[in-house]
């Protein structure tokens, strides 16, 4: 498959293209959302059917917000991203790994902001969910391609 | 008696900018006379202040008590090596961030802000700013973050007026400016252009554009796309919120795309909008 949208948006004409952030959003229980694997599939698999983007894509960041805004306490919060990452399956780095030889790095950034917990105990969640990324995926440090920065914050 | 330093005071500056913590540098900072102005270059170059006035006037007693007690050694004064400076709203108790009011014209910020000769970068976040452009930005200023700051008439005027007072200004980022108006907004003013003597000259010099959750979002994609198009821009970061985003977009990167070298895209809560609106139209009042 050959395209050069990407939801909607023309990729051709992006001939510099070194760098692209992608933003996720998901609100609330893991249940009650979109799965954030099958969002990040989805993105992967438009982005990378663009021949352009194939070919000179250096680093591809992705940037997780995990709200809590559909819950009715701080306290779930870990909770909740405990039960997003649990559906993550990052099989297709090996997939796509081999097409892309551009490709560098793949960042993940993970925010919880516009909830209480940045505010309250900001430093605490970000060590916390780092400890969390790391159970859960004890083996991505440890794939060339996977660097996880600390979460980002807005307000 | 060993001689305290015998390295040449680059290399010890060299090394200094590889530490980070900030006990350490305070240590190091305490070594000797030529170790002082490399730890406080790392130890002062960002600052972070809390829009409360006990501590904008704690920071301008500190600069002044500094600028008294070394007054034989100037360059070493903190204010001369701050180069990041964030100003932000307490943390609310009740875990909803509100907006804490910040009086440009407070002396003790106007203080601040004229002391910071270096002064690069300044982000303001969830701040109400009653006369935004009165702000005394030091004119240097190459970046500027705007988050969750609200103004007094919310037009796109006042963010124009703050820039034109930024002649050095390479880098905007507005986040947060009223995002939750879906409302289309193209308010009172009539759209500038190059070449008219409302348009900020500086946009034309824009290498990086962040535009997230703002009202202000569509007119600033539409400003850079006028022609002639910002082709200094190099990084775009947008989220797109509505049909009308994504057209205006669309442009965009047909007008200024092959000079893009980053582009960051936040279109979650767009998509998802779409595909309520399809499945369920009562859920819409979630968004």
């Amino acid at each position: 498959m050959n395209s050069i949208h990407f939801d909607g948006l023309r990729m051709d004409t992006l001939i510099s293209l070194k760098s692209m952030t992608l933003y996720l959003d998901f609100y609330g229980e893991p249940w009650a959302s979109l799965s954030l694997n099958s969002a990040i599939l989805r993105n992967v698999s438009q982005l990378f059917s663009c021949p352009l983007v194939r070919k000179q894509l250096q680093v591809l960041t992705f940037r997780i917000g995990l709200h809590a805004s559909g819950t009715s306490s701080p306290s779930r919060i870990p909770a909740i991203v405990s039960g997003h990452l649990l559906q993550l399956d990052l099989k297709w780095i090996t997939e796509f790994q081999q097409s892309l030889p551009q490709l560098q790095e793949i960042r993940w950034e993970w925010n919880a902001a516009w909830t209480a917990t940045t505010w309250a105990d900001g430093e605490g969640f970000r060590e916390s969910l780092k400890a969390l990324v790391q159970r859960s995926y004890p083996g991505l440090n440890e794939v060339g391609l996977l660097r996880f920065s600390d979460t980002w914050c807005e307000f | 008696m060993m001689k305290t330093c015998s390295l040449p005071i680059e290399l010890i500056d060299q090394s200094l900018e590889h530490i980070s913590d900030k006990p350490t540098l305070s240590s190091c900072s305490l070594v000797c006379r030529s170790w002082l102005n490399g730890s406080r270059r790392v130890l002062f170059s960002t600052i972070t202040i809390v829009a409360n006035p006990g501590a904008l006037a704690l920071f301008v007693d500190f600069c002044q008590r500094t600028s008294e007690s070394e007054a034989d050694f100037p360059s070493a004064r903190p204010s001369k090596h701050v180069r990041h400076l964030r100003i932000h709203s307490p943390g609310p108790s009740d875990g909803r961030a509100v907006p804490k009011e910040l009086d440009p014209l407070s002396p003790h910020l106007e203080f601040i802000l004229s002391r910071l000769e270096v002064l690069r970068y300044l982000e303001l976040q969830c701040l109400k700013i009653q006369d935004i452009p009165r702000l005394a930005i030091p004119p240097k200023l190459e970046e500027l973050t705007l988050i969750g700051v609200w103004t007094a008439s919310d037009t796109e005027e006042e963010i124009l007026d703050l820039l034109r007072q930024l002649p050095a200004l390479r880098s905007l980022g507005i986040l947060g400016h009223r995002y939750t108006d879906f409302i289309p907004c193209r308010p009172s003013g009539r759209m500038p252009s190059p070449g008219d003597g409302v348009f900020p000259t500086n946009i034309s010099r824009l290498s990086t554009l962040s535009l997230r959750y703002s009202k202000l979002t569509r007119y600033f994609m539409d400003i850079i796309a006028l022609d002639p198009p910002v082709k200094s821009l190099r990084r775009l970061e947008i989220t797109i919120l509505k049909e009308s985003d994504l057209t205006a977009l669309s442009h965009l990167l047909d007008v200024l795309g092959a000079n893009l070298s980053h582009l960051g895209l936040d279109m979650s809560k767009y998509l998802m909008r779409n595909m309520l609106c399809t499945c369920s139209p009562n859920l819409m009042f979630l968004f």
